[in-house]
Formats: C-alpha cells, sequence, structure tokens
C-alpha cells in the first residue's frame, strides 16, 4: 500500500497554497507534518481528500499506483483515505448511529447486507474505548458535543471505517491531557501494514503518544526538511527560525525594500 | 382514507355532517373530551363554515388526531379550550389529492396549567393557509408548536403562528422545519407576545428551512412583542440551501451526494416524526418525506 503524492501544487481562489510538494507514505508508516500556521499542512490533508475549494495546478495524488485527482470526495474515502477534520461540522438531526451506519453500508457490495448485531457490538466497543459515554449513537452527530468530544469522534469514526491512510489534522487541538492519551492509545493500537498515518501537528505532546517514523516540516507548501525525533525536539525547543535561516528562506514581509535614494549634492 | 379504516375512536366531519362513531359527547356542536383516550378526526370536504368547538375538560389528558383531506375550496374553523390541568397532544395532517384550497384556522384558549402539544404535517396539494392562535390566559400554561411543512410542485403554504402570553409563568415553544422543492413557497409569520405583568414566561421560537429547488421559497418573519422585563424569550431562522460543509463532511465518510442530500434531510424531518406516536401516521410520513428526498 502506497500513497504517493507528486509535485504538487495547490491554489485556492488564485493563491497559490502548495508549491511542488513531494510525500510518500507505505502502509505501517506513520508520518509526523509540522510547520508554522499557514503553510499548507491542512491543504495537503484537504487536497488528498478532494475538497472542491482547491484547484490541483499540476501533479499528482496517487493511491497504489493510480491517480485519484479524478475521484470524488466520497470515491477517495470508499477506496481508503479518511480525513480526521481539525474542525469537525455538526448535522443536526442525524444521529451518530445512524451515520456510521451509513458510511459502512455504502462501502459494502450490492448484494451484502450489515450484520446490525455486530455493526452495534463494534459500535459500543469503539464508543466505551474512547470513553463517549453510553448515548452517543442517539446523540446527534458533532451537536453539543466539546471540542474534546468532537476530536474523539472523528477517531471513532475511523475505527468503525477502517481506512488504509488517514490523515489526522490536528487530533491534539482541544484535548486535555487525559484524552490526549486516550486518544494516543487507541491510534496506535490501530497501527499495523494495514495502515498509513500522516499526523499534521503543532505540538511534540501528542508524538509521544503516537511515535512517528518520519518527521516532515512544512514551510512555504513544500516539505523542507524531513528527520526523526530529533527534528521533534529542536521545534519544541527552538521554533521554527533555525529551519527558516538554514534554508535561506526569508518571508516576503521582512525581505528588505528599498525606500528610495538620499538625495546627493552636485 | 385506509390510515383510518380500522380505527375504533373516529369522528368524521363530512359535508355537513358529524359521523360520530366513537359515541362521544358531543353538545350543541361542541365536542367534549372528558377520557383519557387517543381520538381520530377525519375532516373530508366540510361544507359548513361553523365553527367547530371543541373542549377538553378539567384533568383530562389525551390525543386527538386529525386528519384532513379537502378536495374543494374550503374553510374552517375550529376553537379549542383546554380546561384546568388538560393536557392535549393534538396531531395534524394536511393533505389534497387534487389542487385544492384550504384556509383553516384554529385558536387555542389554555386555563391554569394545562399543557398543549401541538404537531402539524404539511404537505398540501394547492394552497394552503393556516393561522394557528394560542392564548395561555391560566398561569402555567404550556405550549409546544412543531411543524413540519413539505412544499413540492407550486404549492403555496401560508401559516400564521401567534401565541400570547395572558398569565404568569407560562411557557412556549415554536419549531418550525421546512423543505421546500420544485417551485413550492412557504411562508410563515411566527409571533411571541408576552404581556406586562406576566412575570416569569419562557417564549422561544426556532425556524429552520432548507430549499431545495431554484424556484423554491421559505420565507420566515419571526417577531417577538415583549412588554415584561423578568421573562426569558428568544428566536432564530436559518434557511438556505443543503449547507456545503455538511455535504462535503457526509462524504468523506463515502456518502455520494444523494446519500448525503438524504441523510442532512432526514436530519430535518426525523426529529418530529419520532415524536409521533401513532404508528400508521408516522409511517404515512415517512413515506411523504421519501418522496420529497
Amino acid at each position: 500500500m502506497i500513497l504517493d503524492i507528486k509535485d504538487l501544487s495547490v491554489s485556492i481562489d488564485g493563491n497559490m497554497i502548495l508549491n511542488s510538494l513531494n510525500l510518500t507514505v507505505k502502509g505501517g508508516e506513520v508520518h509526523a507534518i509540522m510547520g508554522p500556521n499557514g503553510t499548507g499542512k491542512s491543504t495537503l490533508a484537504q487536497v488528498c481528500m478532494g475538497h472542491p475549494s482547491y484547484k490541483v495546478e499540476s501533479g499528482d495524488i496517487l493511491l497504489d499506483g493510480e491517480s485519484i485527482l479524478d475521484k470524488t470526495v466520497d470515491e477517495r474515502s470508499r477506496i481508503g483515505l479518511f480525513l480526521a477534520m481539525q474542525n469537525p461540522v455538526e448535522v443536526p438531526g442525524v444521529t451518530n448511529f445512524d451515520f456510521v451506519k451509513a458510511a459502512i453500508q455504502t462501502r459494502m457490495a450490492k448484494d451484502e447486507h450489515l450484520r446490525i448485531g455486530k455493526f452495534i457490538l463494534k459500535f459500543e466497543a469503539a464508543s466505551e474505548e474512547l470513553r463517549m459515554g453510553k448515548g452517543l449513537a442517539h446523540r446527534f452527530l458533532n451537536q453539543g458535543f466539546s471540542g474534546g468530544e468532537k476530536k474523539r469522534n472523528e477517531i471513532l469514526q475511523m475505527k468503525m471505517l477502517n481506512p488504509k491512510f488517514a490523515f489526522l489534522d490536528e487530533i491534539d487541538s482541544g484535548l486535555d491531557v487525559d484524552a490526549l492519551k486516550l486518544v494516543g492509545d487507541n491510534v496506535t493500537k490501530m497501527k499495523s501494514p494495514d495502515l498509513g498515518l500522516i499526523l499534521i501537528t503543532h505540538y511534540q505532546r501528542l508524538l509521544d503518544y503516537i511515535v512517528p517514523d518520519f518527521v516532515h516540516i512544512m514551510l512555504n507548501g513544500q516539505i523542507v526538511k524531513t528527520g526523526k525525533n530529533e527534528l521533534i525536539n529542536r521545534i519544541d525547543k527552538e521554533g521554527y527560525e533555525w529551519v527558516k535561516k538554514e534554508l535561506g528562506i526569508v518571508e516576503e514581509e521582512k525581505r528588505p525594500v528599498s525606500l528610495g535614494v538620499c538625495p546627493s549634492k552636485h | 382514507m385506509k390510515l383510518l379504516v380500522d380505527k375504533n375512536n373516529l369522528i368524521i366531519l363530512d359535508k355537513e355532517n358529524i359521523i360520530n362513531e366513537y359515541d362521544l359527547k358531543i353538545e350543541s356542536n361542541q365536542i367534549i373530551i372528558d377520557k383519557e383516550d387517543d381520538i381520530f378526526i377525519y375532516i373530508n370536504d366540510l361544507l359548513s363554515q361553523k365553527p367547530i368547538e371543541i373542549r377538553v375538560k378539567n384533568d383530562v389528558k389525551s390525543k386527538l388526531f386529525i386528519v384532513v383531506t379537502n378536495s374543494r375550496t374550503n374553510v374552517i374553523k375550529i376553537n379549542f379550550l383546554l380546561e384546568n390541568n388538560s393536557e392535549l397532544e393534538l396531531v395534524s395532517y394536511f393533505s389534497a389529492k387534487n389542487k385544492a384550497k384550504l384556509d383553516f384556522s384554529r385558536s387555542f384558549t389554555l386555563e391554569k396549567f394545562s399543557n398543549l402539544k401541538l404537531f402539524n404535517f404539511l404537505t398540501y396539494n394547492g394552497t394552503l393557509n393556516i393561522d394557528e392562535t394560542i392564548n395561555m390566559i391560566g398561569e402555567g400554561a404550556n405550549t409546544k408548536l412543531e411543524f413540519l411543512n413539505l412544499g413540492k410542485l407550486s404549492n403555496v403554504t401560508n401559516v400564521l403562528q401567534e401565541i400570547n402570553h395572558l398569565a404568569i409563568k407560562t411557557k412556549s415553544m415554536i419549531s418550525n422545519s421546512l423543505i421546500a422543492s420544485n417551485k413550492s413557497k412557504l411562508n410563515y409569520q411566527v409571533i411571541g407576545s408576552i404581556a406586562k405583568g406576566m412575570e416569569y414566561s419562557d417564549c422561544s421560537q426556532s425556524n429552520r428551512g432548507i430549499i431545495l429547488g431554484e424556484e423554491s421559497e421559505i420565507a420566515v418573519e419571526p417577531t417577538l412583542l415583549i412588554d415584561e422585563y423578568n421573562v426569558s424569550a428568544s428566536h432564530g431562522a436559518a434557511i438556505g440551501q443543503i449547507d456545503e460543509n455538511q455535504l462535503y463532511y457526509l462524504k468523506s465518510r463515502g456518502l455520494n451526494e444523494e446519500e448525503a442530500r438524504s441523510l442532512i434531510i432526514f436530519g430535518l424531518t426525523n426529529p418530529f416524526i419520532e415524536k409521533i406516536t401513532d404508528q400508521g401516521l408516522k409511517s404515512l410520513f415517512k413515506r411523504q418525506v421519501n418522496r420529497i428526498v
């Protein structure tokens, strides 16, 4: 299993966000993507999922060697992509149970039937493991959920849908210490050769629980540095300035601009 | 009507006649509800323009199901009186086989600690004008008013809902769920008023609408007229096409466009339908929603 992002350039409303980005994720690997705000981390996840607001200017996204650029959002989900959203949307009146059931049924062959008893047991087990409370099935999708509950609900959906590749977009934001450990443990338990994980995060703390195999730093829409845990530690202590200096990246607002020349006597 | 064939507790208002198959007390055109039961009233081609009077006696809890299937131009007026401590759960279903026009008005007077739950399911073929006026004149009276309106073809529905808090500690909640498809037009005027001196009263309104067709229209005018400080009141209206963010979220879990739209629409209609206790009506409402979807 392999997710290949090749020379991907993406824009939104005429503004370039990703610039010839390259990334390869294999089944069983955990990749962490870090970087300052606005460098395109979430955009990468959304583009892979097929969000219609973004325009792919050039490059490709391949799943097991086949381009997915012509596939719709739902098709990408059914072939194995998953995105745990940074800000999960509320859908009033739709119960969590009905939603997850519909998502599983849409993946089944036409002559296949959902074994409802087995589904209920799996749903309840996942709910228990994520400490979502007994009433989760009947609660409306994300409505009235705390920030932490919304994030845990994303992981519950991931557990139920068994994707091949999952982007977790700032899954740690809004989680208290205990919830972070719970999410980290649950995601770590899901690690297998059949799952590639891409964690988007600002902070080391998530990566204490879900240990990455690769750490990438994104700047200006590109992956500029790849390493291992030593990168996380350095970012945590020093931020991203050292990376910019090392690579000679000068941000536009900091470039020297001429204000004009001083008048001279002749 | 097939739905009512096996109902023992049935009253039929047909043309000029009241056919009382239930043996309910009827005095001078006033229907008296003095026992706990589920009662069905079927209104078909009513010609009389004299108001129908329905009185729920003290301390009685009852459920009333009104099915209106007029197929001719008509005006129907019903006046309800809920005496002290009575409870009425009233489910009304409006439909017409052939294009028709109906002016339907109801007034409710609620005495002390009486409780009214009103559910209206509208899918009328033609023009339907509804006027619901609720006067809570007794302390502690309580009203919940819920409408589910499915507009299709070129149907027009005009609704005036007016709830007047005329006693202290009265509570009202209006919840409208509206879906307009094809060229249908749904117009709602929603008024909640709390009179001076009616302290500790609570008045809330919620309006949600989905516009499915390019030529469909939903217009909601929520109004609060509050003449007392020591009360709580709120209103809101969220009308528009299906939320693209919701659609994207559902699709990101594998639902195709049609499945995602259906689920969002069911999300608007299910909370209403799940509250209907008569299984026959519940199934009928679900089928009507499926047709829209």
